[in-house]
């Protein structure tokens, strides 16, 4: 071989490295990463939206109400469970579960929360649901066919599900709806 | 093939090119900020449902509804007025507001603590259990039984049924030293006994007057029921215009009240009596007065007017406080001529004894022009009908306790009026006469800070045997205690806000447990109640109740027996309009419907009494509001014929005029608390960088006074008096008068935590209280100082 070969060749090596290097960092930027920064977590029981919707009849608001004092309440209290399954209703393993586990010793049943946002933001359900008459869906994936709980991705650095809505999201809507974008809009 | 290192490089390179087209860098970065705000000591809001609890705010006597925010009825996260409430009305002052800082604040005693080393030291007091405190203090009690009246309790409320059980406990044990810390309402009391034969509180009725001339009260600065001013200066100034309230501030400093007052009269330091007499001398000279009030329900008139003829004409009265006679007359003219008017008195915020005599001279005033009990003018707090507790049980011992002389002298042959005189007591304690003070209970108060001229109460401690404090939190004195048994804070325990001061109608307002203890804290009345059951004997026979809930409910049940007032309940109500038309007529209809609306709403009031009639309020000898004392006779009192009049009194400050040139005022503002609590670090964080900067305190100085002495803005000063000396900046302001300089009080605390320590400096060091020889109230409102550049 030539020394204009050796150069070559390490020429053409050197650039392979370069798109060894650069596909690699993409796939640990992009697969696995997030599949180190994320835990899956379980919800304690397997809940069910669309037997409580379809077969029980209840409306979303039946759990996913307003206070009186409009403070949105989020997720339900065991008393609210408690009002049908005071006995199991039905012969499935969750059931059974939340029987013995929860409501007997009224012990509150410590649901995963699928989007929590960070302290620092001050957000008001009533505004957007009730004032700017959003859907809930607009920000929260549709449960109503959803027969399993699905597993909520929690972000090992920062304790937030994976769900928590960024500012740009906010603010893009905010800019379209001519809502004030001000700071303390939302940083209180 | 060969790796070398510039292939090397373009891994690495290409690897830095992937990672930054892929989320992870900046994912992390996002993440890392996010995390940051997590860290465990950052505060996180309680998450949950929001429920709101009313109560009765007890921080000080102004007696506010306040409503606490709870998040799942455990965590208070925000206190504000309850608009139910007719006394504040919906206000809040920035102490009620800023509450939640002492509950949660780090100054909180959370088990009782017994000193094991020397007083003082912070690292022998040692935390004990409640059995273990009480029974010390059980066993300490009938030790000395036989010593009883060496027994001395101060309490910083003056009202209340917890105030009561200490009195009680003192009565039943046999001790004559129930004591309150000093207060205007000390010279109001006995101004008011001397005068009109009973001892008040009183009660204005400033919503209806029409003019008030307020003798250095501040009255938007937390004279009397700081809510109920603020409203009250609200409803003056929101009257229409040609009929909008008066309001002048006869003082010597140009303070907020002063600033927002129609017209401030800048008088000589310590002279408003004079004044005052200077426009009752115009009014009687030109008979402008009541002729109805004088003629027959007075007496002494001719004695008074001949006083103020001799010594009182505008030309003297000018010479005397420096406002020109034109001035003079007009005030009176118009004072007199003003209906209803009204005259107030009270130094500050009500927290300086002063002397009664200046308290008599302002009220004269009042009676000149018949604003005495009738609307829009002055009168008693009418009685909220509570039903008595059962007598005392007294035995052998209890019994010669009634009989000792008091430690503070009052009621004995110097100082024959029946008062309350601390800094005579501190003088007796020092000088152990008549006798020893074995046992000290503090409880409300914080003398080793609040007491003006603080240094020979600090020295009167080394002559008290045991000094027990009661109070939530490590302020000064409870510092310096031998034992301490923690009382549960405001929030977390049950008690009744009596008639705040200066209110013309009644108010039973209930302070609630809205939270539980958040330590190892007790009810202090429990804590009274299971003491005197260990003692027993007659002590114990004196507390039939198994706690202090019982104790509550017996008094409460008098006014469920009187059926009267009314539960407030609605928003707006103005119980000073009068309950014509079965307006405020009552809305229970038994004990258990009062109580259980007492425990939802907070606050009881009543308007059927609000004023009494001139031929039934005056019970003096005469029967009638007596210029010329009789009272004051009949217990005793010798002097001349103008001890028995109102007069001016002058008061000559401490210290040669030669080595301290001038003179040094203590003031009080709303943004600084004075009392048993500490500023809150939210308070402190509203003043001015002229009155706190750092850690630096102000003193006002006028700007002509410290150019002649070299002193610029900031500059940093020594202040000087008789007392000690305290390292200030010197902040420059019209509002001084050149020859005195001010000093704002409540600052310069050591105890509590770092939050508060360290603010500045506490003027009550430096001060020198006075004490009047007829009735041995004390007076600090001047010391004579020197400055100088440090």
């Amino acid at each position: 071989m030539t020394g204009e070969n050796k150069q070559q060749s390490s020429g053409l090596l050197g650039w392979l490295l370069f798109v060894v290097g650069f596909t690699g960092a993409l796939f640990v930027g992009w697969v696995v990463f997030p599949q180190l920064l994320f835990s899956t977590q379980y919800q304690p029981i397997n809940y069910n939206h669309a037997i409580h919707q379809e077969e029980a009849g209840m409306s979303c608001e039946d759990c996913h109400y307003f206070r009186d004092d409009g403070t949105y309440a989020g997720k339900p209290q065991l008393a609210a469970c408690v009002e049908c399954h005071e006995e199991p209703q039905g012969e499935t393993e969750s059931e059974a579960m939340l029987v013995a586990e929860y409501v007997e010793p009224e012990k509150e049943i410590p649901w995963i929360s699928y989007s929590r946002q960070p302290d620092n933001v001050f957000f008001s359900h009533a505004a957007h649901v009730k004032m700017a008459e959003m859907e809930c869906t607009d920000c929260h994936r549709d449960v109503e066919h959803e027969t399993e709980a699905p597993p909520v991705k929690i972000n090992r650095l920062t304790g937030y599900p994976n769900e928590i809505m960024k500012m740009y999201v906010c603010e893009d809507c905010h800019a379209r709806e001519h809502v004030s974008n001000s700071c303390d809009v939302c940083h209180k | 093939m060969k790796l070398d290192r510039r292939a090397f490089v373009k891994l690495i390179a290409g690897g830095v090119g992937g990672t930054l087209l892929s989320p992870l860098p900046w994912k992390m970065a996002d993440d890392t900020a996010i995390w940051s705000q997590n860290w465990f000591w950052r505060p996180s809001p309680e998450r949950g449902g929001a429920t709101t609890a009313n109560t009765v705010c007890q921080l000080c006597s102004g007696g506010c509804g306040i409503r606490v925010r709870l998040i799942e009825e455990k965590r208070a996260v925000n206190i504000d007025g309850n608009p139910t409430h007719p006394v504040n009305q919906g206000g809040i002052c920035p102490l009620g507001a800023a509450g939640l800082q002492y509950l949660y604040g780090p100054s909180r005693i959370e088990t009782p603590l017994q000193q094991t080393g020397k007083r003082g030291d912070l690292e022998t007091l040692k935390a004990i259990s409640w059995d273990e405190a009480l029974e010390i203090l059980a066993i300490k009690l009938r030790g000395m039984r036989q010593k009883a009246r060496g027994l001395v309790c101060v309490s910083g409320k003056r009202q209340g049924t917890i105030p009561d059980l200490f009195a009680r406990f003192l009565h039943a044990y046999g001790s004559p030293n129930y004591m309150l810390m000093p207060a205007a309402a000390d010279a109001e009391s006995l101004g008011l006994f001397v005068s009109q034969g009973n001892s008040g509180p009183l009660g204005y009725d400033l919503e209806n007057a029409k003019m008030v001339i307020s003798f250095v009260s501040g009255y938007i600065e937390g004279w009397g029921s700081p809510n109920r001013m603020m409203m009250a200066f609200g409803h003056w100034r929101s009257n229409p215009k040609r009929d909008r309230t008066k309001i002048i501030q006869v003082e010597t400093r140009g303070s907020l009240s002063a600033s927002k007052a129609d017209e401030w009269v800048a008088v000589a330091p310590g002279t408003e009596a004079a004044l005052a007499l200077g426009l009752a001398q115009v009014i009687v000279d030109e008979g402008r007065y009541d002729r109805t009030f004088v003629d027959q329900y007075t007496h002494g008139f001719d004695e008074f007017g001949k006083l103020l003829r001799r010594n009182y004409t505008p030309e003297e009265v000018a010479a005397i406080t420096g406002v020109e006679k034109e001035k003079i007359i007009g005030l009176a003219r118009e004072f007199a001529g003003t209906k209803p008017a009204v005259a107030l008195s009270g130094w500050g915020q009500g927290r300086m004894q002063g002397s009664m005599y200046d308290f008599l001279a302002v009220q004269s005033l009042n009676a000149l022009v018949g604003s005495l009990h009738k609307p829009g003018g002055v009168t008693r707090t009418p009685q909220v009908p509570l039903a008595p507790w059962p007598k005392v049980v007294l035995d052998a011992t209890s019994l010669t306790g009634e009989n000792e002389p008091r430690l503070d002298g009052s009621k004995g042959p110097q100082f024959p009026l029946p008062g309350q005189l601390f800094h005579n007591l501190v003088k007796n304690i020092n000088e152990e006469n008549p006798y020893p003070a074995e046992m000290l209970w503090v409880y409300e108060a914080n003398p080793a800070h609040d007491l003006a001229d603080v240094q020979p109460f600090l020295e009167a401690l080394d002559k008290i045997g045991t000094l027990v404090s009661f109070s939530s939190f490590m302020d000064e004195t409870t510092q310096l205690a031998d034992l301490v048994l923690p009382g549960s804070t405001y929030l977390e325990r049950l008690e009744d806000a009596p008639t705040p001061p200066g209110l013309q109608y009644g108010v039973f307002g209930l302070s609630q447990p809205i939270l539980s203890p958040r330590f190892e804290t007790r009810h202090p009345g429990d804590v009274l109640i299971q003491l005197a059951k260990s003692l027993g004997g007659n002590v114990g026979a004196s507390f039939p109740w198994s706690d202090y809930e019982t104790a509550l409910k017996d008094r409460v049940k008098g006014l469920a027996d009187a059926g009267r007032g009314q539960v407030a309940d609605e928003p707006g109500l103005q119980p000073w309009k009068g309950g014509q038309g079965g307006q405020f007529d009552p809305n229970y209809d038994s004990f258990d419907d009062l109580w259980e609306k007492l425990t939802e709403h907070a606050c009881w009031f009543d308007t059927s009494e609000a004023m009494v009639s001139w031929a039934s309020a005056f019970t003096t000898p005469s029967r009638k509001f007596e210029f010329d004392s009789q009272k004051m006779r009949q217990v005793g009192i010798r002097g001349n014929a103008l001890t028995y009049l109102p007069h001016f009194k002058p008061v000559e400050p401490a210290g040669d005029p030669h080595d301290y040139p001038l003179l040094l005022m203590p003031y009080e503002t709303m943004a600084i608390t004075n009392g048993p609590m500490a500023n809150p670090p939210f308070m402190t964080k509203m003043l001015f960088d002229f009155q706190l900067k750092g850690n630096d305190s102000f003193v006002e100085v006028n700007p002509k006074t410290a150019a002649s002495m070299g002193l610029k803005e900031g500059d940093r000063v020594a202040l000087q008096t008789e007392r000690g000396t305290l390292k200030v900046r010197v902040h420059l302001t019209e509002a001084a008068r050149p020859d005195v300089v001010f000093i704002p009080t409540g600052l310069g605390h050591s105890g509590f935590d770092s939050y508060i320590k360290g603010k500045g400096v506490n003027a009550n060091t430096i001060l020198v209280a006075q004490q009047d020889e007829v009735t041995g109230l004390a007076t600090w409102w001047g010391t004579r100082v020197k400055i100088s550049k440090v």
